[in-house]
């Protein structure tokens, strides 16, 4: 392999003419010919502005605000740029006074955020206005890069600029931009380095081999991707980086601001056999505490006193392996989120005592979300308030069922209408109840170690709770197993069932049937029972009409905590009706009272609602908080499952199982309803979409011509090897693509039929030396210095004047 | 002799060069562009033709016409061995014919007792040999022979041909009766074939009007443009034309296309392989260029493999574009 120069000469000796000097003075026009490395010098400092964009983002006071701004200061360099090198517009003017133009556009910033602050109200802090201002003076000195001291300022302030965006920023995309910038400063040193020995060696020609640039970019990326997915996998990746990332190992404090790391984790409670905890932590440990515990060990040896846990609950015996002796105070945390590892290395430093991390969180759910979780039902409601009162009638058999190497207690077996299992985990924090937060169709629960059915009951209003102790104990964590129902199967088994007759006496109802107490309407005026065979006077009996109630009262009634019915209200739900608005119980009311009235059984439910704003990322995990307790409505179907409902806007229906004809209609129908709602962005973005449609191929063009000519820069054979390979695709484009069989000059050629003389010559010029470098085995040592820059103006006119619209008029 | 003439313009010293020039290429040059003209000039409104007429001398190759009488088929030979500064010869192939009448025969001679050898048309410079197919196998091997060979062997004794030996061969593709057609491994002997046609409209009256004060027998002789020696430099020349490997491995595609056609019962031999290699250089030299391209190796596909592909014979043409459209021409694939 050889890489050299043949025939270099030192510069002066007859050398000719050179587009860049390295004393240039302020004033001088830039060449016609964009060196790469000008124009990847604003790529730089636009990787730079769009990293500090990002690092802004959660910080800003207006998202459009931010990416407007960011988009002029980005796009009027590059306008100065293809002005000044295209000799269009007011090139002339944009080449005085250059230090007066940069100056003004690095202050631009701080009078834009003084109109915004006394117009808008919006700011931001001065921190971040200086660093707008550099960016913006990077991004103008890299327009004027054909002077050498822009550039290289320009570089230097984009350097600067993406380590500052780093520390700030947190998003992961900051380091995607990074990660780019990294790559193409790479690239732009090489291309520099190549740029000078054109200039300060006049050379005949180089020889290369290997497209070393190539080589050493494609080197670093691969391994890059492998270190990333070596360490990736491992899973050990704090412990594989020592030195190179920064880690939070942990201490006193906890920094919301740390990036990774495992605390004061490893002087916690931890598991000891299943260490792969996640964000709830699953602990079979004895703790030898007054905390409530589901376990107990029996340990005889030589000690201190045990300390027994009072009151005296039902407790599952442990092995005294597990117990775990720890001396001083042990710190728990009722926050999730952090991954035990077992791998661990010895603490080295010493630590002080380990505060507790209290959370506000009710309980912690994994799993997906939105989830309702059931604490209680009603079924009578005698017109101001709900309570249970009649026995629900036969219940299942609480057994114990193994599943894989689990035990899990079974409540529920599955039926016709469920079709598949989803899988929660709920650990308890403040939630002092004995009554287990169930998800919507509950089946099954496991909690560690625990294998014994008669730790759970049913209540009287068909709840599970756990007996014989005052309440579920905190951080027991508890895994769950529910069904999800079929849609198709609802609507084929739910009907309306005979309305019994109005009954005023509960005393009768209370030996009758079960259901009958689901469809007690005696409180419900028949004006909103009208009222309701009004709205689903359309549909179809059976579940339709269950949709079309909660449809209803979803579309047309407002979600308002505050407005309240007076205390004297005789009718809250025709009070509801007539307002419009309420809290979440007076939208489950309504709607079960319409449904009774249309002959559906209806109960309401209280729990808790998991919403999915308050997932997590971090910990991966939902909190459930105090203000998400919630109220919701279970009908009755077939007799056997009680499904529940969600009437209240603003919060998501337990999740279905659709056919796929219910999953496009029900796409379809969102799609409508969204299009509705926003029409105006629609409309805006169909047009915007219309007009990059028809304007396509002008911006594919533009975009790979100044992507292959940036590939072609390093010598005439790659100038003219990329433009023909743009030509190619250029010609793939309008759908006239090259036949295998004819040669590019013979195809050109044919293409060029029409068009002007001069044109014509440029590309016979062209295509001569295309045959040149793809047919002449000796061009090599023919090459001459003096064509390269002839050959870059032929391959510009060409290129300038070969493009796809040109090439669909000659196809048509 | 029946049917043989013979013209000696041999010895004409030619100015080979214009005043002033120094590099033997622009004076090859100017002496292509002078003999361009008088080949064009002696067969009016056929440029292809005479192009492919000058391609086949270049490439040292041997021409066969097959076309109708009265084309301009000997008109064209006469003035290429004008221009070339060459002799003459015309053989007027019957089914009498004797391969002695070609090559040559010894003779007593009474005076000297002795034999003496009498030179056949084959030791001239430029040989028309009209309606070949109509002389006997026999005849048309002995004249194969000197065609591949470069000489003749009579008696035992080798005599060598003149360098720039050039045979013009022509057949009538109507007639059939009484005619030997020549074999598939003779016809390799041919560097191409040519159709001349029938002139446009234009040309003509071009050629009507020309003839006018025209007495037969007495045309006017031109000068000759090249000498036979020049010729052979120039021959050698053409031969150093460079051929990338890229272009080789086209040219060997090719060839395995035109051996895998289904229409194509013999295909491309590496003789004919080797001819078009050359035929395409010299192709390349007339286009003023110091190396070959696909663009030549498919200017003259045509003429060199309707001589050697055997197959139906008024579906070459359309073979021959078949051939060409199934191999894709060397570029670079992908990105550069």
């Amino acid at each position: 392999m050889t890489i050299g120069l043949h025939d270099s000469r030192p510069i002066g000796a007859a050398c000719p003419t050179l587009s860049v000097s390295n004393t240039r003075p302020v004033g001088i026009a830039p060449s016609l010919l964009l060196q790469s490395t000008e124009k990847g010098t604003l790529v730089l400092c636009t990787l730079s502005a769009m990293t500090l964009f990002c690092s802004r983002l959660a910080a800003s006071p207006s998202l459009v605000q931010t990416s407007l701004v960011t988009a002029v200061m980005v796009l009027v360099p590059w306008i100065v740029l293809i002005c000044l090198h295209c000799r269009i517009g007011p090139w002339r003017r944009l080449t005085h006074g250059v230090p007066a133009l940069i100056g003004i556009w690095a202050l631009a910033p701080f009078l834009l955020e003084y109109l915004l602050l006394r117009h808008v109200g919006d700011g931001e802090p001065l921190e971040i206005t200086l660093l707008c201002s550099l960016q913006a003076a990077a991004l103008m000195l890299a327009a004027y890069s054909y002077l050498r001291t822009c550039q290289y300022t320009a570089c230097l302030l984009a350097g600067f600029l993406i380590l500052f965006s780093i520390v700030i920023g947190t998003a992961p995309i900051v380091f995607v931009f990074a990660g780019a910038f990294g790559v193409m400063m790479l690239w732009w040193l090489m291309a520099r380095y190549w740029e000078r020995l054109q200039v300060v060696h006049v050379a005949s020609h180089v020889d290369r081999c290997l497209p070393v640039r190539w080589s050493i970019l494609g080197a670093i990326s691969v391994s890059g991707l492998i270190l990333a997915s070596a360490i990736g996998n491992s899973g050990n990746s704090l412990y594989d980086l020592p030195g190179f990332m920064p880690t939070s190992g942990g201490s006193q404090r906890d920094d919301p601001f740390a990036r990774s790391g495992i605390g004061d984790g490893d002087a916690l409670v931890g598991a000891k056999d299943d260490a792969a905890s996640f964000g709830p932590v699953e602990s079979e440990l004895y703790l030898e505490s007054k905390m409530p515990s589901l376990y107990d060990v029996a340990n005889e040896a030589y000690g201190e006193p045990r300390i027994s846990k009072e009151p005296t609950e039902r407790r599952i015996a442990l092995a005294a392996e597990n117990s775990l002796e720890k001396e001083g105070r042990i710190a728990t945390s009722q926050r999730g989120g952090r991954e035990f590892s077992t791998i661990r290395k010895p603490a080295n430093r010493k630590r002080g005592p380990l505060a507790d991390r209290n959370s506000p969180a009710m309980l912690y759910v994994l799993g997906t979300t939105p989830a309702h979780l059931a604490i209680e039902h009603h079924d009578t409601f005698d017109g101001a308030n709900w309570c249970q009162t009649f026995l629900s009638g036969k219940r299942s058999p609480i057994r114990n069922r193994v599943i894989g190497k689990e035990s899990w207690i079974e409540f529920q077996e599955p039926t016709a209408i469920h079709l598949s299992t989803q899988v929660h985990a709920i650990k308890i924090v403040n939630l002092q109840t004995t009554r287990v937060p169930s998800p919507h169709q509950l089946s099954a629960i496991h909690i560690e170690k625990l294998d014994r059915p008669e730790f759970f009951a049913w209540t009287e209003d068909d709840a599970i709770y756990m007996p014989d102790r005052p309440g579920i104990p905190q951080l027991t964590v508890l895994r769950t197993r529910s069904h999800k129902i079929a849609r198709e199967q609802l609507i084929a088994r739910c009907v309306p069932q005979k309305l019994p007759a109005p009954c005023i006496n509960q005393d009768v109802l209370s030996n009758g049937t079960s259901h009958a107490a689901y469809l007690n309407t005696s409180t419900l005026s028949p004006l909103m029972a009208d009222r309701a065979a009004e709205w689903t006077r359309h549909a179809a009996p059976g579940w339709s009409q269950v949709e079309c109630i909660v449809n209803h009262l979803r579309t047309r009634f407002v979600l308002s905590p505050d407005v309240v019915p007076p205390t004297d209200c005789p009718d809250v739900v025709a009070h509801f009706v007539k307002e419009g608005r309420g809290p979440d119980y007076l939208f489950a009311t309504t709607a079960a009272m319409m449904l009774r009235s249309l002959g559906y059984p209806t109960r309401l439910v209280t729990g808790f609602y998991a919403r999915p704003d308050r997932y997590d990322r971090k910990s991966r995990q939902t909190s459930v908080l105090k203000e998400d307790v919630h109220v919701w409505v279970e009908v009755l179907v077939a007799n056997e499952t009680w499904v529940a409902i969600e009437p209240t806007p603003g919060y998501e229906a337990p999740p279905m199982v659709l056919t796929w004809s219910e999953w496009g209609n029900r796409l379809v129908a969102n799609g409508v309803a969204w299009t509705g709602n926003h029409w105006l962005g629609t409309v805006v973005s169909v047009l915007l979409c219309m007009l990059i449609w028809r304007t396509r191929w002008r911006w594919c063009d533009t975009c790979l011509t100044h992507c292959f000519w940036l590939m072609g820069s390093g010598g005439p054979l790659r100038r003219i090897r990329w433009t023909l390979c743009l030509l190619e695709w250029r010609c793939r484009m309008a759908r006239t693509p090259r036949p295998a069989e004819k040669t590019p000059r013979s195809w050109y050629t044919s293409l060029a039929g029409n068009m002007p003389r001069e044109i014509s010559i440029a590309l016979d010029s062209y295509l001569e030396l295309v045959d040149r470098v793809l047919y002449d085995p000796d061009i090599g040592t023919v090459a001459n210095h003096r064509h390269g820059i002839q050959t870059d103006r032929v391959c510009a006119t060409v290129t300038r004047h070969l493009r796809v619209r040109q090439l669909r008029e000659v196809r048509r | 002799m029946k049917g043989i003439l013979r013209s000696n313009d041999r010895d004409t010293e030619l100015p080979l060069v214009p005043p002033g020039s120094e590099h033997i290429e622009d004076s090859f040059g100017f002496a292509m562009l002078q003999l361009r003209q008088v080949l064009n000039t002696a067969l009016i409104g056929k440029a292809d033709v005479v192009e492919l007429v000058l391609t086949c001398l270049l490439a040292r190759g041997h021409l066969l016409f097959d076309d109708l009488p009265g084309l301009g088929k000997t008109t064209l030979a006469k003035a290429v061995a004008r221009a070339v500064g060459g002799t003459l010869a015309r053989v007027q192939c019957t089914p009498d014919l004797l391969p002695g009448d070609i090559t040559g025969f010894n003779v007593f001679n009474q005076k000297t007792r002795d034999f003496e050898f009498r030179e056949g048309p084959v030791f001239s410079d430029v040989l028309l040999a009209d309606e070949i197919n109509r002389a006997t196998p026999r005849t048309q091997s002995a004249l194969f022979e000197a065609m591949a060979e470069r000489q003749v062997t009579i008696d035992n004794v080798s005599y060598p041909l003149c360098q720039s030996f050039f045979v013009i061969a022509t057949q009538n593709p109507v007639e059939s009766h009484g005619t030997f057609p020549l074999p598939e491994a003779q016809l390799d002997r041919f560097a191409i074939k040519l159709r001349i046609g029938y002139p446009d409209r234009q040309s003509e009256l071009s050629m009507l009007q020309e003839s006018i004060g025209r007495f037969a027998g007495r045309e006017e002789v031109s000068r000759p443009v090249l000498a036979p020696q020049q010729l052979t430099q120039l021959q050698e020349h053409v031969t150093r034309i460079a051929v990338s490997p890229k272009v080789q491995e086209y040219l060997v595609e090719l060839a395995a296309a035109t051996r895998g056609h289904r229409e194509v019962t013999l295909g491309l031999s590496p003789r004919g392989l080797l001819t078009w290699q050359r035929v395409a250089q010299a192709c390349a030299y007339l286009r003023g260029r110091r190396f070959v391209t696909p663009d030549d190796i498919q200017r003259v596909a045509a003429p060199v493999l309707e001589v050697r592909l055997a197959g139906d014979y008024d579906a070459t043409p359309r073979i021959v574009q078949e051939i060409l459209s199934s191999v894709a021409v060397p570029t670079f694939h992908g990105t550069p």
